[in-house]
Order: structure tokens, then sequence, then C-alpha cells
């Protein structure tokens, strides 16, 4: 079998990361990256990218640990190594705190990050609203120069890019063997999955260099993620906003929120604002189909999407698990020799 | 009463500062001047990463265990006030590392979150088998002492850019209590062979993406001889050399290439940041930190000098347990020379 003509859609942080994996480990595959939009104006672009994860109702444990790990220490690997600033990939060490005394207190990262441990009353002094908290030490993945990053290593992998706007799957014609759909929220109407809504969420870009933890609120609403050029403090989780303009009062609300959590970021000075519309749905989508296109047999498609607000921290390993579903769907190809 | 500080450094000027907050209501007239030939941001402090850290192990001083705490504590209170920005106070946590297992330090229980590193950690830095991770705090002083300058000339702190000879020609003009803060140039208006200079070279670097410091520990080579990368609001510090007996204020090209070549071994993306330039500083080595009074005969009258000077590469660290500790020396003064200060009500 040669020249496998695998499509991948969509150009975000699963996109680049799912395409990334197919094009270096599948040397048979050659692989197109179709999207709309690329990086700055992914939703990706937006995140502060600080690796962090909060538990999926129905996949197994198992599955979402190996998720997180795979890109976790895909990412430490990058932050350690002399292409961090390159690839936006740094370390990045703080606390998440609670008002009110968590059921779980271990979440299940919590061996998977650095250095996890509860924090001492010295450090929740710091913070007299609260009255349980965690500190360790994460990983900060900054798409806008991340994207850029893997789009680099896609193209030394033979891989080729495209810019085009996709809606569905039958407008792709005849010139692919497997489909890989990484189209985040556009898998709403680009394969009619009712079970995807947007989560919008607002940001402020400020500059604080003064600050080099991050401080994150339980409940997620709150935080302040220090990166390498400004600070990214909010935030917003409103379920089925389909806005994309910035929020006067969203922005009012999490300067009052963060200042009270940080009282410097009263000086800080605003660089910017951004809202972002988060993919999200019950569980990710992480699994391969057979669809029926016109003129065709059933062409193998390999989901990944509804990562949510958790697109950063586990998109290389559900690009991983992508990539081993892809594999099995060669196998089944005539003439496979895997 | 007319008090007159020596040295513009975060130890003169945190001197003068610690002895106005207790004093000025109880002792009146009471006038300040801070007299130097260095300001910031010329002084030994500017120049210095601006890391609250001790050295790992006191000695046996445990005062000055106990004046570095409650400098961390009194930088501590400040942080939850907007004015931490200004005072050019932040926390940072990182990394202590060390080649083999060490005692505890002695300031473990002064800073935040004191653990040991884990496994993990420890592959992250190939070398180095065992170390600690805390939150400190940094306090810049190309921002500090702005803010002391400027608190102090607010209350009305005269400050006068004028090199002294000696205690006698401030006594000679009416001054009645010298507050000596020399640091390294002690030595010159009072021979001290404790006092020798342990020269510091430093180059700083553009690197936002590190947000971590990282100091390395190697008892062969002796406290900061070793590399160390302490990361500012604006610029990386990278360390370091500690040359007893240098007194070269230049910067050196061999001890530049050292310092590089072992901090890119240590954080390897180092190599892609912009370097800014070096700077050379003689930190003021004493075996102990020189905080007492003095009462000098000269001729007919006595002359009051209070020391404080000799704080190593500890100064910023140290400096308001010191201060206040002058501020006490300095109440002594004041009670014996009968002007008593008003009873507190």
């Amino acid at each position: 079998m040669t020249g496998v003509q695998v499509v991948v859609l969509g150009a975000g942080v699963v996109g680049l990361s799912t395409a990334v994996c197919i094009a270096e480990s599948l040397p048979v595959c050659s692989v197109t990256l179709l999207a709309e939009k690329f990086s700055p104006d992914t939703t990706s672009d937006g995140a502060a990218g600080i690796v962090f994860a909060a538990p999926f109702p129905d996949i197994p444990l198992e599955r979402q640990r190996r998720w997180f790990k795979d890109s976790f220490d895909h990412l430490l690997a990058i932050a350690q190594s002399q292409h961090s600033p390159d690839a936006g990939v740094i370390l990045s060490s703080g606390w998440q705190i609670f008002k009110e005394v968590p059921a779980t207190k271990k979440p299940y990262w919590s061996d998977l990050v650095i250095g996890f441990r509860v924090m001492t009353d010295r450090e929740l002094k710091r913070f007299p609203d609260h009255k349980f908290g965690q500190a360790f030490t994460t990983v900060k993945c900054e798409c806008s120069s991340y994207l850029p990053w893997l789009e680099e290593r896609f193209r030394k992998a033979g891989g080729r890019v495209e810019q085009r706007r996709v809606s569905s799957l039958q407008e792709l014609g005849d010139g692919f063997d497997l489909v890989v759909n990484c189209s985040g929220l556009g898998s709403k109407t680009l394969v009619g999955d009712a079970g995807v809504y947007p989560v919008r969420g607002q940001v402020l870009q400020v500059e604080a260099p003064w600050l080099t933890h991050f401080i994150r609120d339980g409940d997620g609403k709150t935080y302040i993620y220090p990166g390498v050029h400004s600070v990214t403090i909010g935030g917003t989780r409103q379920e089925g906003d389909w806005r994309l303009h910035v929020d006067e009062g969203d922005s009012a609300s999490i300067l009052e929120r963060c200042g009270r959590l940080e009282p410097s970021l009263k000086k800080a000075k605003v660089l910017g604002e951004w809202v972002g519309l988060r993919p999200s749905r019950r569980n990710p989508r992480v699994e391969r189909e057979r669809v029926l296109l016109p003129g065709r047999r059933g062409v193998p498609v390999v989901h990944n999407y509804g990562h949510g607000g958790w697109g950063v921290t586990i998109a290389w390993g559900t690009a991983l698990d992508a990539l081993g579903l892809v594999r099995q769907c060669l196998k089944e190809m005539p003439g496979a020799k895997l | 009463m007319r008090v007159a500080v020596i040295g513009a450094g975060v130890i003169g000027l945190s001197a003068a500062q610690s002895i106005f907050e207790q004093y000025h209501s109880r002792v009146s007239p009471l006038t300040i001047e801070v007299y130097a030939d260095r300001f910031t941001p010329l002084t030994t402090s500017d120049g210095a990463a601006g890391f609250w850290q001790p050295y790992l192990y006191d000695k046996g001083n445990i005062q000055e265990t106990k004046w570095n705490k409650e400098t961390f504590d009194y930088l501590l209170n400040w942080l939850s006030s907007p004015e931490a920005v200004k005072m050019g106070i932040f926390l940072q946590s990182g990394y202590n590392l060390c080649t083999e297992p060490l005692p505890e330090p002695s300031f473990k229980d002064i800073v935040l979150g004191f653990r040991q590193l884990t496994e993990r950690e420890l592959q992250m830095f190939p070398g180095y088998n065992f170390g600690w991770f805390n939150t400190a705090l940094m306090v810049e002083g190309k921002t500090y002492l702005p803010w002391l300058t400027d608190w102090l000339k607010k209350r009305g702190v005269k400050f006068y850019h004028k090199k002294i000879e000696s205690f006698k020609e401030l006594s000679d003009a009416g001054v009645d209590v010298i507050i000596n803060c020399t640091g390294i140039r002690s030595g010159e208006l009072q021979p001290d062979p404790d006092l020798t200079p342990g020269r510091g070279q430093i180059v700083k670097v553009d690197a936002p993406w590190l947000k971590h410091w990282i100091i390395t520990h190697n008892s062969k080579a002796g406290v900061y001889n070793s590399p160390y990368i302490i990361p500012g609001s604006r610029l990386v510090t990278v360390g370091g050399v500690f040359q007893l007996g240098n007194w070269s204020e230049q910067n050196n090209s061999t001890d530049h290439e050292n310092i590089w070549k072992t901090a890119c071994q240590l954080e390897p993306s180092l190599k892609h940041a912009r370097v800014v330039e070096d700077w050379t500083g003689l930190r003021p080595v004493r075996s102990k930190v020189r905080l007492e009074r003095e009462t000098i005969q000269s001729g007919g009258s006595t002359i009051e000098v209070i020391h404080n000077y000799g704080h190593g590469g500890f100064g910023l660290t140290i400096h308001r347990g010191c201060a206040q500790e002058t501020a006490r020396l300095f109440g002594q003064i004041v009670t014996q020379k009968g002007k008593r200060p008003k009873a507190r009500l």
C-alpha cells in the first residue's frame, strides 16, 4: 500500500496535534490539513493553555489518565528543552484554591503533574475567602506559538496545508482515503452532532510581569495565568452562548474577581480582550466510523473533537488515540500490509 | 536629634526608614540625613538579582536567621497591598539543587511551601540528585531603593551626594548619631580585617519564558560559586561567582564564559536568550553581620555610631530585621541622652 491520502479537518491544537502524530508515525500516509482558520485565529489561540483537567463522566478513568499523561509528558519534554521559547511551552507553578473544601481533594491527575500537594495554612492566608488549596507545577502551552511550531513539524514530516472552508464531508470529493475530523465546534454542523455546544469564555491579557504563579479558583470561573509575554486573566463559562464579541460587563467582572485574588492586578495595564467558544460535549468524541459518501463505499472517519475547555490539556493524548484508530482503519483497507 | 546615615544601599535606606517609623513621634525634632557617593541604580543592592534567600546554613548566627525571618514576614505582608508592585516585591518559586543530600536549610520554615524535590523534578536537572522546592520572595533593588528613597523624602529625610571621610567629620558638624551602612567600603572609615569583598559577576538576559529560580549548590565550589538563574520582573539574572578578596569591579570575560556555559547546561533554553548586560558587584562579606553600637572618644567629645554592615550576599534578605535592630539600638542612645521617648499610651 502506498500513498494513503489522509485529510485532517481543523487546525486548532487538536487538529494540528493529530496531523503531526499521523504524518510523523505513518510514512505510508500522505496527510493534508484542511481548515478555514489557522493560528492566530483559532479557538486554541486565545486559550491560556494551562494543562489542567476535569473528569469526563463517561470515559473510563484509565483512558482519561492516559490522555492526560501522554499530553503532559509530551509538553514537559518540550518545556525542558531548548525549544521551550519557540514552541511557547513553559513550566508553570501555582495554586488551585477552593472556597469550600472539595469532595475530591486529590483529582485523578494529581500524580501526573509535578510536586502536587495540599497548600499550607500560611500559603492559604493570602486568600482569606478560601479554605483549601492545592499547589503543584504543570505546563503552560501557548498556542499562538505552539500551533505555528507544530505546523512547522507537520510540514517537515511531509504534511500539506490548505486553507479551505468545508461545510460537509461530501465536499471532500473522492481524493481522500481517510478523514480525520478535528473540527471542534464545527462538528455540530459538519457531522450533525447535536451534542456539541459552545461554552463561551472571555479573557483579558494584562501586563503584569511580576506575576509568576497561576492562581485558579476551583470553580473554574476565576483564574490568573502568567504567560511568556503577558498574563491571561478570566473568565466566564456561558453555556450555549455563541457570542464572539467582547462583553464589557464580563471584563469588569473578571477584573474585579481576579483583583480580589491578586491585589497587584489593579496596577496592571490591560493589553487586550478575547473571546473563545469552548467546543464542548458531554465527553470528547475519539472514535472511528464508516461514513457513506456519494459514489463511494464507506469512507473511514476518525473523530477527535469535543474537548471543551481541555483541548490543550489532552490534545496530544487524544491525538495518539486517534493515531491508533487510523492504524486500525489502515489495517482494514484493501492492500493493507501493516 | 540629628541622625546621619552613611550609605544609600538597601541597608542604609531601610535603617533610616525604621528609625523614622519608630522615633519621629517620640523625638522632636528628629532630623535624618543620608550621605552617600553612590545612589540607586549604582549601589551594590541595585545590581543584585533581588532574590530573598539566606545562605543554606547560619553557622550558629541565629540572630541573623531571626532577622531574615523578620524581613521575609515584613515583605510578605506588603504583598497584599497594591503598593507591592511599586516596591518591586513579588513571589517566585523555584529549585535549590544539590549534588548530594544536605541537611535542611535555615530558611525552611520561613519560606512558603518548603519541600524536598520529587524524583520527577530531579530528572529535570541531570547532575543533581537532591534538593528542595519552595516559594520565596523577590525584592528588586532597582525598584525597592527608589521606593524607599521616595518614602524617606516624603517624610523630610534629606539626601546628600557626598563621600564622608570620617565619623569625626559628621560629629564636628553637629550630628548626634551616625548610622554606618557603608557596606564593602566600611574599612575606609574604620579598618575591619574581617570585612572582605566577595566579588560577584552576573549576566542579565531577556528570557521571559522562565518563571522559576534555580540555585545550584556545590559544597566544594562554595556558596554562589556554582550556577544560578533568577528571573526578575524584566530580565533574568544568571550567575554565579563568589571570589573572596577580589576587589575588581570590572566585568571579566572568563567569568562571563564560565557563568554562561554552566547556566546553559542547567537550562538549555537559555541559548535563545538575548544577553543584555554584565554587571559586577562586591558582596560585603564578613564572618557575621556587624550590627552594634560603638561610642568613639574623639578629643573631648564622644561620637555615637551604630554599625550596620557586612551583610555579604544576603543584604536584601536580611535588611528589615537589621533596620529594626538598628532602630532599637538608636532607642538606647535616645534614652541615654536623656531625651526620653514619650511614654506609649
